[in-house]
């Protein structure tokens, strides 16, 4: 993936090169840190779908072991 | 005069609400067992704000955002660890376990859940002794951070700055903020939402937009190169050259240490245990994937945004702008290049962060100190001493902590994101040490209670090692490698390939090496009794294993 510079209205553009086409990538110098900024929306995207899609699976049923273990909780909250 | 008004009002507004969800919460005792019995729902935005707001703190705005103003755009690969790590993997992976377990053995503690786990008292007593030992590295740097702020904001001095934060922390800890009431959280964690995103629209918007920005700041490149290019600066829109000094920085310590390091961390592990069942965490992952984003991946970009403010302004890039000081590059671009009001919601932001993080982080200091390390000897405190210890606890880390804050920058050399560095030491010291072990303990049977406890063990002695004799940034500093080998890393520059050793973070050396201690002893020791691990598991976990 090579860069190509280039001066658009006096200010230095930079091009990504590859696979044939040339990209323009939001201003970002390396392909690198453009990856790292495309992935950071695309993981929060994948946390957006996750969270719908499992909106109501696994039920919420609570457990005899949970209730007992939020008393114990409880009983140690009020201690602080 | 008119925006120091508006600071104190603001302020003033924070702490009342703060102070008044929290006595709302006690008041209505919205406990554990509400939840669970009485068929109340925690709303999965309050949820994944409370977590999220304990997860991010000061460190991450501003000791981070600072690093970024040096290293540039790069340290966004920590956002994606944050996000796809301590969000989707954390949640998805670890928490619905971590919480099954928890219930099961009835644990509260993460030094509880590793020693019933393993049925090791040592492997209980000692994750107790790392984190009082350890933790108030992490809680003084979190103090820091904010303290920087308050230094720039109000023009005084830092240990004037450092003593005025520590007081509002403190009272808020002693005022019952220690509880953790999920909604005073989720407020705080709601207020740093708004604050980061109003920073980060403005930050771009004055630059001209999203390609402007990352345009005038990718021209600024060769001022990095003739600064920094011995170090292996390219820009700030670049990765640092592959192998070299801040390469290995960026990469090895800030992205991985702090990236990986939250999976372990015994503060966040415990939350999973408090919620209902696993629709919530589900739910959460929706909220904590947008919430990471707009922390993170907004004190990171405008740090290395704020080049181009600092430039435009005086020609000087931002670490020498703020005299080399990398905490101050956050502050001193809100005071110079932000409307004061901006500003403000920030410093209450940070305030936000600071509370919602430090009262998470004591309250662990405390129960380990008390409970935790007195378990662990087999003994049964009355409830009386058990509070009194605790409050010990709480009240020797929390001067620790502070101490720690005034002596830290006065040892380290200007210029070393000492904010940063604390934050990625003490989360890559959990993931080396707990990391093999707690993951492995969740998903296997097979981790036997010697290679649990020599995992632990090998994980934890390599890293202080590496800390006290190679990695140069901390070893130089804690003076233990020059007086007994006359020289700051017994490594120096000293190079394998590309490996840089003396730039290579304790987490890379420790980690590997405590996995492979856990897995290898585990082959060759005796496992724990069946009926143990199917209490730990579940059986529905053990017919699954035994199909």
């Amino acid at each position: 993936m090579g860069v190509v510079e280039a001066k658009v209205n006096n200010t230095t553009v930079l091009y990504f090169q590859g696979m044939g086409v040339t990209f323009m990538y939001l201003g970002i110098a390396d392909f690198w840190v453009f990856l790292a900024y495309t992935l950071c929306v695309s993981a929060a995207l994948l946390c957006v779908i996750y969270g719908l899609i499992n909106w109501n699976r696994n039920g919420d049923e609570v457990s005899p072991e949970s209730v007992a273990w939020a008393k114990e909780e409880d009983m140690r909250s009020q201690d602080l | 005069m008119e925006g120091t008004l508006f600071l104190f009002i603001i302020t003033m507004v924070y702490l009342f609400v703060t102070g008044y969800l929290g006595y709302l919460g006690y008041r209505n005792t919205k406990t554990a067992t509400d939840y669970m019995v009485a068929g109340r729902n925690v709303h999965p935005a309050v949820m994944a704000l409370s977590y999220g707001a304990a997860f991010i703190s000061t460190s991450a705005i501003v000791g981070f955002g600072g690093a970024a103003g040096l290293f540039g755009m790069s340290v966004l690969w920590l956002t994606v660890l944050n996000i796809f790590v301590g969000i989707f993997i954390a949640f998805v992976f670890i928490g619905k376990r971590t919480r099954a377990m928890g219930h099961r053995l009835n644990v509260h503690t993460f030094p509880e859940l590793l020693s019933r786990r393993y049925d090791s008292r040592f492997l209980g007593l000692f994750s107790a002794l790392v984190i009082i030992l350890f933790m108030p590295l992490y809680t003084s740097v979190v103090l820091m951070g904010a303290a920087k702020f308050v230094e720039v904001r109000l023009g005084i001095s830092y240990e004037a700055a450092l003593l005025f934060f520590s007081a509002i922390v403190a009272l808020y800890v002693i005022m019952g903020g220690l509880k953790g009431v999920m909604y005073a959280d989720a407020a705080q964690g709601g207020i740093m939402l708004v604050g980061m995103t109003i920073l980060l629209f403005l930050s771009y918007y004055q630059l001209g937009g999203i390609r402007g920005a990352h345009e005038q700041l990718s021209a600024l490149a060769p001022k990095a190169v003739e600064l920094f290019g011995a170090a292996g600066h390219r820009g700030w829109t670049s990765m640092p050259e592959f192998g070299s000094k801040f390469w290995w920085s960026v990469v090895s310590t800030l992205v991985m240490g702090v990236g990986i390091g939250v999976l372990a961390q015994p503060q966040l592990a415990v939350r999973f245990m408090t919620v209902k069942s696993n629709v919530e965490l589900n739910r959460a992952v929706l909220v904590g994937g947008i919430f990471i984003l707009l922390m993170t991946g907004t004190a990171f970009t405008v740090g290395a945004l704020s080049n181009v403010y600092f430039v435009n302004e005086s020609g000087q890039i931002a670490f020498l702008a703020t005299g080399k000081d990398i905490e101050q590059i956050i502050p001193e671009y809100m005071k110079r290049f932000m409307p004061f009001w901006v500003s403000d919601i920030f410093f209450v932001t940070l305030m936000a962060a600071a509370m919602s993080t430090a009262s998470g982080q004591f309250h662990v200091m405390g129960t380990s100190a008390g409970r935790d390390l007195f378990n662990a000897f087999g003994k049964k405190l009355s409830g009386n001493a058990n509070i009194l210890i605790t409050r010990l606890g709480i009240l020797v880390t929390l001067i620790a902590s502070v101490l720690l804050a005034y002596i830290l920058p006065v040892f380290f050399e200007s210029g070393i994101a000492i904010v940063a560095r604390g934050t990625a030491i003490f989360m890559g010291l959990c993931a080396a040490t707990f990391l093999p072990l707690f993951v492995g303990g969740l998903y296997t049977k097979r981790i036997t209670r010697t290679a649990a406890v020599w995992g632990a063990l090998s994980g934890f002695i390599v890293s202080l090692v590496w800390l006290l004799f190679v990695h140069e940034k901390e070893s130089s500093v804690l003076l233990v490698c020059n007086a007994l080998f006359g020289r700051p890393s017994l490594f120096g520059d000293a190079r394998t390939g590309f490996i840089l050793w003396s730039e290579v973070d304790a987490l890379f050396i420790g980690l590997p090496i405590s996995t492979v201690v856990t897995i290898l002893l585990s082959c060759i020791t005796k496992a724990l009794p069946q009926s143990h691990l199917d209490q730990c598991m579940g059986m529905k976990n053990n017919r699954l294993l035994t199909k």
